[in-house]
């Protein structure tokens, strides 16, 4: 909506926003790499037969946890896996410290949030009340708690763990490489003018490349959809595209084809996500937002992890200098780490190791924001103002009128293209990050996941290629066509249908 | 050169297929193939409606 016929935000409203969503995505992260990645590389079968170690695959080159109380690799990992449940639910928690729920919050409107930050509304409510709400100082002090035990994680626990598993692993920093293109819409406004803790920009290799929303284009080649027979073969800008299923349309996958034309990129593939955001930040330098490990005790830093010292203020480009640094030099401590490293070692960022590294990387650097700030910032929670307006009102014009939106959701570049007539919605399309990263073949290429895969090497063993074709697919972190359950209140599942080729719903059945 | 079809994927949000082939002496993969086996139709749904709605329904995606 903001783009379309809402105006500025005001301070509360565009920080609780960002907050919101910083929460999502630092919870989204640490959830990745434990819960959907880690057993890609733990044998766990030294622990009981039951879930969520099994169902489960064995490769002959994994990390074998014996599930005895030693303080080995892979018996750390899984610690850490159990762990890493109870921190992914702080982030929630403090997310809904200002959304009322995570995920799925419902604070976020056109023109701001719903969220009351009062500084006496609900009253005076203590911190060690574990209700809420909560008035302004203590939602500010329960904030910084919650979110400077997961900092201390993902400093202590997080980071160390994906360089652990990447000097394991060394082989997966060449595979995966995929289209060695990449997208990014950027976000976090940290200034009223919209300076952004990401950068917006389209990146090819390490070198930037144009970017406009105008040359956003989706192919249905591939997809079970179909265009006019005008426009067959050919891309659709959002603001025109459709979206008419069509299962006998020759295609294999229900996901359109999002390709970016006039780039100056050598192809119109993209790859989104962590590792493009982290990149297209890193090549911007001169317009970095600044964070920093302040509010937490020396031991619980990355700084101190890596042997720099606590990190009173670093930039992106520092901290993917040092990881990378770290990860491909392992006994090197210090200012050294700082160097910008070989061009062949940033370019293994192209890998699935790099891809594992860049979202822990974002992980840290959005938690330091929202809870640390930078030298001479306050973090983002502390910016906000008790009692400051949360929320613009902006009326719905009668007249036809288009905008869209572009973010960044934890899976990558996230744009909706609306256009509202009579005060409805006459059109909308959504073009969402595992689109881009998960399309089929289109405009002469095969979408980006499709490249990673591609001239990797999986193994000639069927368990090994089951597993390293998962080593190679998690890193890009699907989120694809959720399916909708209905549910009476009592948990009973009350329809149950089939969308059929044409599109339609058929074999309802409706249960009661 | 086998073909390799895994479906589902597991431990990821959502419902992919992947194929290609592999190889069977070095293990290289070509051909690979990704498939979203779902229908989401969010741009349906939000058709008519209030735009206020928007921020509520789409971030069920």
């Amino acid at each position: 909506m903001t783009g379309t016929y809402v105006n500025t935000l005001p301070d509360n409203g565009r920080i609780i926003q960002n907050i919101i969503q910083g929460c999502d995505l630092v919870m989204s992260h640490i959830t990745h790499l434990y819960h959907l990645s880690a057993l890609d590389f733990i044998n766990t079968s030294g622990y009981p037969s039951m879930g969520p170690w099994l169902p489960s695959y064995t490769a002959s080159d994994m990390l074998v946890a014996t599930g005895a109380d030693t303080n080995t690799t892979a018996n750390t990992l899984v610690l850490h896996y159990v762990q890493a449940l109870a921190i992914r639910r702080k982030c929630h928690t403090a997310g809904a410290l200002f959304s009322g729920r995570q995920p799925i919050q419902n604070a976020m409107v056109p023109g701001g949030v719903t969220t009351l930050f009062s500084s006496t509304m609900p009253g005076a409510v203590t911190i060690a009340d574990s209700g809420g709400p909560f008035n302004a100082t203590t939602t500010q002090a329960k904030f910084k708690s919650l979110m400077n035990e997961v900092r201390a994680f993902i400093n202590t626990k997080y980071i160390p763990d994906v360089l652990t598993v990447a000097g394991a692993y060394g082989k997966f920093w060449t595979e995966g490489i995929g289209c060695q293109q990449l997208l990014a819409y950027g976000d976090y406004p940290v200034t009223a003018a919209g300076k952004m803790a990401i950068k917006r920009g389209a990146v090819e290799g390490l070198t930037k490349r144009t970017f406009n929303q105008a040359n956003i284009r989706e192919f249905v080649n591939s997809s079970y959809y179909t265009y006019d027979v005008l426009d067959a073969g050919t891309g659709k800008h959002p603001y025109s595209g459709v979206t008419v299923p069509n299962m006998g349309s020759g295609g294999y996958s229900w996901i359109k084809s999002p390709r970016l034309i006039g780039s100056g990129a050598a192809s119109t593939v993209f790859e989104v996500g962590p590792l493009a955001r982290m990149v297209m930040t890193y090549l911007c330098p001169t317009t970095q937002v600044t964070a920093s490990e302040n509010g937490l005790a020396s031991a619980d830093t990355l700084g101190t992890v890596l042997g720099l010292g606590p990190l009173a203020s670093y930039t992106v480009t520092q901290l993917v200098n040092a990881a990378v640094n770290k990860a491909h030099h392992s006994a090197w401590v210090g200012a050294t780490l700082l160097n910008t490293p070989l061009t062949a070692e940033l370019g293994h960022l192209y890998s699935a190791l790099g891809r594992h590294a860049a979202r822990a990387l974002e992980a840290k650097y959005i938690a330091d924001l929202m809870a640390g700030g930078s030298d001479g910032i306050a973090p983002w929670v502390d910016q906000l103002a008790a009692n400051g307006k949360c929320y613009t009102y902006s009326k719905i014009p009668k007249v036809v009128c288009k905008g869209y939106g572009l973010t960044e959701a934890p899976r990558g570049a996230l744009g909706h293209w609306i256009q509202i007539e009579g005060k409805k919605v006459a059109k909308y399309q959504c073009v969402v990050p595992s689109t881009w990263n998960f399309s089929p073949l289109a405009d002469g290429n095969p979408g980006p996941v499709e490249q990673a895969l591609n001239n990797s090497h999986v193994g000639t063993t069927p368990t090994d290629m089951i597993v390293n074709i998962l080593r190679l697919v998690h890193p890009f972190d699907c989120c694809i066509a959720c399916a909708v359950h209905v549910l009476n209140p009592e948990g009973k599942e009350t329809l149950k249908f089939a969308i059929g080729p044409d599109g339609k719903p058929s074999n309802v059945e409706i249960k009661g | 050169m086998a073909t390799i079809t895994i479906d589902p994927v597991n431990r990821i949000e959502g419902h992919l297929k992947v194929e290609m082939t592999v190889n069977d002496l070095s293990g290289l993969v070509s051909g690979a193939k990704c498939t979203g086996n779902l229908f989401r139709g969010f741009e349906m749904i939000m058709n008519k409606r209030d735009p206020r709605d928007a921020p509520v329904i789409v971030q069920r995606i």
